[in-house]
């Protein structure tokens, strides 16, 4: 019986709490934080599966992680955007970007 | 070590933690930037250098600018829980329930699992010679799962049309009369980040041949040095597009798909590169995808079309 | 260990310690412009003293140079954020009557 490590332990909790506050929180961006929060705990996970190879860390999961946060940030770019105009259109036009 | 990197993954959790239930929504964000961060360091920690470079400018750094200036935009009232409210107390214990019993069965399986002998990155590192680059994690993106980052690149633009059809009508493009952009630092921060961030951006791209960068770092980090002009208001948002930016956006898929192409007939199969030019093409490739990439994510922070130096 | 190394570890745990200072400030002190006092100062302080200490660790001008730029680039970057977040506090001070 091998101490855990503690990244895995993060990693878990990293997707538990993804898990929960996407079915808890109803506000929009709350829940695209939770979706991102789930996200971070794959990446972790799959880091910590890269560094099992012997003779390095394993390229391949490093770069499915790297292509994951691009992927992350376009698709929570496009949700962020979904947000604004739903948000925005329930209270009529108003002008600019700022309030 | 195990002490720091416990300390570590514990101040992750908490964060994470505190990003999901925080009271304010604006505390919410913030918290989710320093776990980006704090992420950053672990996976450093965790040998993924690239990984960390990445998670720090584009996880924590333009994803934490893009929350916060959705978060600047929404009408008052929509920026806190009172028209969405969290699940009545039953879901939430069920939830809760839920997600426990969900992270201890991962984390079992975390700890149970065991490495398997045949991993595909052992091939990739033992062919590596043949890739063109000395960088293990470059290799595979351009060289061996090459298709993976052609379609990548397509996804980001299509995130890139969807959020500019959906913000289109909400732009505002008249000059920004923005708070605290007429602080006479401004001009300081304007002038001497910007330059150092190209810099910086540009020798990523190089590095990621030999050591720790690539293009996504490297193009995250252009395309922060656009962010900080905006936010300085020496760019502004432009209702059209010039075609000298469109042909940017696309460089990247254009000319990955070129080189594909071209080595056709020589190679016998799409996007295999004869042996003596592999070098040059994955360089050339790398930079056109980086640049592809910081105008896509300066789009997206803009959401505009386009984007103009503003008349003063 | 050599002597250059009990320096670097002392410059180290000095760093530390002006880091903590300053996030004692920022937990403690009642409005943002002495929170922002707190953490420019001495976080910047320790930022060099932690810089100089690794700087020594590492025995070579080239790294020693690259963390000097390093640290004077987050001195610039701090003073910046920290004139903004100021001047944005006295701007909404002075519509708002709520205490700061």
């Amino acid at each position: 019986m091998t101490l855990p490590d503690p990244f895995a332990l993060a990693a878990a909790a990293l997707l538990a709490l993804g898990f929960y506050g996407f079915v808890v929180q109803r506000h929009p961006l709350r829940r695209l934080l939770a979706i991102n929060v789930f996200g971070n705990g794959v990446f972790m996970t799959l880091i910590l599966v890269a560094r099992w190879m012997p003779g390095g860390p394993d390229p391949i999961p490093h770069a499915m992680v790297l292509t994951g946060i691009v992927i992350a940030v376009s698709a929570t770019a496009m949700g962020l955007a979904l947000v604004r105009r739903d948000l925005r259109q329930g209270d009529g036009k108003d002008g600019g970007d700022r309030d | 070590m195990i002490l720091f990197d416990g300390v570590l993954a514990l101040l992750i959790v908490v964060l994470a933690w505190r990003c999901v239930t925080a009271g304010d929504l604006y505390l919410g964000i913030v918290v989710f930037i320093v776990m980006g961060l704090m992420l950053a360091l672990s996976w450093a920690r965790l040998d993924a250098p690239d990984l960390a470079l990445a998670e720090a400018a584009i996880g924590a750094g333009l994803l934490g600018v893009l929350l916060l200036s959705t978060w600047r935009a929404l009408p008052g009232h929509r920026r806190q829980d009172r028209d969405h409210p969290p699940a009545r107390k039953a879901v939430r214990w069920l939830a809760g329930v839920a997600s426990v019993a969900f992270g201890l069965v991962m984390a079992a399986l975390l700890h149970a699992l065991q490495p398997d002998e045949d991993a595909a990155g052992a091939l990739a590192l033992g062919r590596l010679t043949e890739a063109g680059v000395e960088q293990p994690v470059t290799a595979v993106l351009l060289n061996f799962r090459s298709y993976d980052t052609l379609l990548e690149m397509g996804v980001l633009l299509m995130a890139l049309i969807g959020a500019l059809l959906a913000r289109t009508p909400l732009a505002p493009y008249g000059a920004a009369t923005d708070d605290g952009t007429d602080s006479p630092l401004i001009p300081v921060l304007a002038t001497t980040f910007t330059p150092l961030l190209l810099l910086v951006g540009a020798f990523l791209v190089w590095a990621g041949a030999y050591g720790p960068g690539g293009a996504f770092q490297g193009g995250a980090v252009l395309g922060g040095a656009g962010v900080v002009l905006v936010l300085c208001n020496r760019l502004q948002g432009a209702p059209e597009a010039g075609i000298l930016l469109r042909l940017l956006l696309v460089l990247g898929v254009k000319v990955f798909i070129l080189a594909g192409l071209l080595m056709l007939p020589l190679e016998g199969a799409f996007m295999a590169y004869p042996p003596g030019l592999t070098y040059p093409i994955m360089i050339a490739i790398e930079f056109c995808l980086a640049t592809s990439i910081a105008v896509s994510l300066l789009l997206l922070f803009t959401g505009t079309h386009g984007v103009r130096v503003p008349e003063r | 260990m050599s002597i250059s190394a009990w320096l670097a570890a002392l410059l180290i745990v000095a760093g530390t310690g002006f880091f903590f200072a300053g996030t004692m400030g920022l937990l403690r002190f009642p409005d943002v412009f002495s929170r922002l006092h707190a953490l420019t100062k001495a976080d910047n302080t320790g930022l060099g003293l932690v810089a100089a200490g690794v700087a020594l660790l590492h025995q070579s001008w080239r790294h020693a140079a690259l963390i000097t730029v390093i640290w004077l680039l987050a001195l610039a970057a701090s003073s910046i954020a920290c004139h903004l977040v100021a001047r944005d506090a006295l701007a909404r001070g002075e519509q708002r009557e709520e205490k700061p």
